[in-house]
């Protein structure tokens, strides 16, 4: 099990690390776009297609980094104001109930991508690759962040444990 | 199901979640997820995950990491520093100086970034302890500050105005350009609020005697060191409004322009870039991943004819114009006190196209409006985010004291919008003048 984390963290940190490297990909691809167009009047049939497509990766290779950090944008303000007896179980059940949500969403956009893999579906814009290279970002980020959440769930459980009760 | 109960449902379902403390990407999934069973069952599902994958991948969303990067280029290569060297000598030695220096400051900083949480942070940690140790007011000071970074938002170029004009399907370009006369009209009423408090309250500011402002150098000199800076601005805003590079464009030649001068100050190194690259994913992903839970909503909206629907309630209920753009700046600027920017953005956009489109309000002036309230709400008590970037950065400042610093500011912009609203010119002038996209 131990194991098992560690490698899902090592893969979760190597696609932040893809995420980053796909801000620097958008950046030179629209650098590139603004010298062919003004400088050498040739512009490019690829620039923005490469920067929308290296968008899809920098938001779902990057999910699963924030989940672990617990980062993803929260309203917890009224959770913060009830009691830590009450708040531990709702914390855990509004958790279980996001990872459940991230594998619906995951099992969704997984089967979506599938479908274009099965029928050769390409991308509509010029410089067109098969949509499923881009799309394959989208369920990797939504189930890697729903283990997240269920490891969460295993490593605080809903109700305190004594120890901490006494404490 | 009428269209009401499908609304009111979905906005329930949604309110209630959030409430719960689920995080805002996920109450989208589940509202939408729902929606798209409801109305199409498991057959609407490739809808569902369309939405998401046309979402993350609009070229013209890569332009709020390309904002984020430059930002974090800017801070980080000391930037910052010889803008406050050259600004404390620009503004000169008068009672209450240092009030000036950092609405003007936050003003500049606004020009070259686009987050106002990351700007009171900055501020917080910087010129906030630097003035209070000088015996500046600690709420008045708190005031300063917030009001600045509060500009941020407004005055390009702004992450908000990219988000606002995506969801709004207006022109990005008209959308940042149109913020620059309305962020410099508020900069300058924030300037004559504070004269005028520091004139009759000068117990709010320390003597000139022991403020320790020096007179270092020339006054030209330090106009001059503040020119690297403006290329960076010119980079952005200049090469949008002379028409030859698009806002995402504009947002990567921004990044080479803050890189230029992270480099012209010595400070450009493979740490500083690849800093900047990895806050860039993070921030633009956090964002991002809301906008592609939550577009779906819109199109749920109109497939269900909600949208039509209260349109024609809207045309029935034959309000005047003015009490429309009341009421329809009254409900944000309330619900932002309570919830997220971008979260309440993505529900009311679509809910209010409809209407914007019977009373005839002008696209870019509307949005302008809405993303001053937006900026606001970032600012009201008692949940607004750049109060709490503040406080995380002066932790020994009661939330108390820094939620009664505010409320000065927020009444002025209030005042700023209703001078918008009745000028609307203020808004709408400079994007006229450009054939911007």
């Amino acid at each position: 099990m131990k194991y098992l984390r560690a490698l899902h963290d090592r893969i979760t940190a190597i696609g932040f690390a893809g995420a980053a490297l796909s801000v620097g990909v958008i950046t030179v691809s629209f650098w590139y776009e603004v010298v062919a167009r003004y400088f050498l009047a040739a512009p490019t049939v690829w620039a923005y297609a490469v920067a929308s497509y290296a968008l899809c990766p920098m938001i779902f290779l990057a999910m699963p980094e924030m989940t672990r950090r617990g980062a993803q944008i929260v309203i917890d303000y009224l959770l913060d104001t009830l009691p830590l007896k009450y708040r531990r179980p709702i914390g855990w059940t509004v958790t279980l109930a996001t990872a459940l949500v991230c594998l619906m969403g995951a099992w969704i956009t997984g089967a979506e991508t599938w479908r274009q893999y099965l029928q050769g579906i390409e991308t509509v814009l010029a410089f067109a690759v098969p949509k499923w290279w881009v799309s394959i970002f989208v369920p990797y980020g939504l189930l890697s962040s729903a283990i997240y959440f269920f490891r969460r769930l295993i490593e605080a459980p809903p109700v305190a444990r004594t120890d901490e009760a006494v404490a | 199901m009428t269209w009401w109960m499908l609304l009111s449902g979905a906005l329930a379902l949604l309110l209630f979640l959030m409430a719960l403390g689920v995080p805002l990407f996920a109450a989208f999934l589940v509202m939408n997820v729902t929606g798209v069973l409801v109305l199409f069952g498991p057959a609407g599902f490739g809808l569902f995950a369309n939405s998401i994958y046309t979402t993350a991948t609009t070229s013209v969303l890569a332009a709020v990491p390309l904002f984020i990067a430059m930002g974090e280029i800017m801070f980080r290569s000391g930037t910052m520093e010889v803008l406050f060297d050259s600004l404390d000598r620009l503004v000169g030695r008068f009672r209450g100086r240092q009030y000036v220096v950092c609405i003007l400051l936050s003003a500049i900083l606004g020009a070259l970034s686009g987050a106002a949480m990351a700007v009171a942070g900055l501020l917080g940690r910087s010129l906030f302890p630097a003035m209070r140790a000088r015996g500046y007011d600690t709420q008045f000071s708190a005031g300063t500050v917030l009001a600045g970074a509060s500009l941020d938002p407004i005055i390009p170029p702004s992450v908000l105005a990219i988000l606002v004009a995506t969801i709004a399907d207006v022109s990005t370009g008209k959308m940042l350009i149109a913020g620059i006369i309305p962020g410099l009209v508020l900069t300058g009423m924030f300037l004559v609020y504070v004269v005028i408090r520091v004139y009759f309250e000068p117990s709010l500011a320390p003597d000139i005697a022991v403020d320790g402002a020096q007179e270092k150098g020339s006054r030209f000199a330090a106009g001059m060191k503040m020119l690297p800076s403006a290329f960076v601005f010119f980079m952005v805003m200049g090469l949008i409004i002379l028409g030859i590079a698009t806002p995402t464009e504009a947002a990567a030649t921004g990044v080479l322009g803050a890189l230029l001068l992270a480099a012209f100050y010595g400070r450009l190194s493979v740490k500083l870039v690849t800093e900047a690259m990895f806050t860039a994913a993070t921030v633009g992903s956090l964002l991002l991943v809301i906008m592609c839970s939550a577009v779906m909503f819109s199109q749920i909206l109109t497939v269900t004819g909600a949208a039509r629907e209260l349109g024609q309630v809207v045309v029935a209920l034959n309000l005047a114009p003015a009490l429309m753009l009341f009421m329809m700046m009254a409900v944000p600027f309330i619900l932002f006190m309570f919830l997220d920017q971008i979260a309440l953005m993505l529900v009311l956009v679509p809910i209010y196209q409809p209407i914007i489109r019977i009373y005839s309000f002008d696209d870019i002036w509307f949005w302008t409006l809405f993303l001053i309230v937006a900026t606001v709400g970032g600012l009201t008590p008692p949940f607004g985010y750049v109060l709490f970037a503040l406080k995380s950065a002066a932790p020994d400042v009661p939330l108390q004291v820094i939620y009664r610093a505010s409320w000065p500011f927020v009444w002025i912009i209030v005042a700023g919008m209703a001078l918008f609203a009745i000028f609307p010119g203020l808004i709408t002038f400079l994007p006229n003048l450009t054939s911007s996209r």
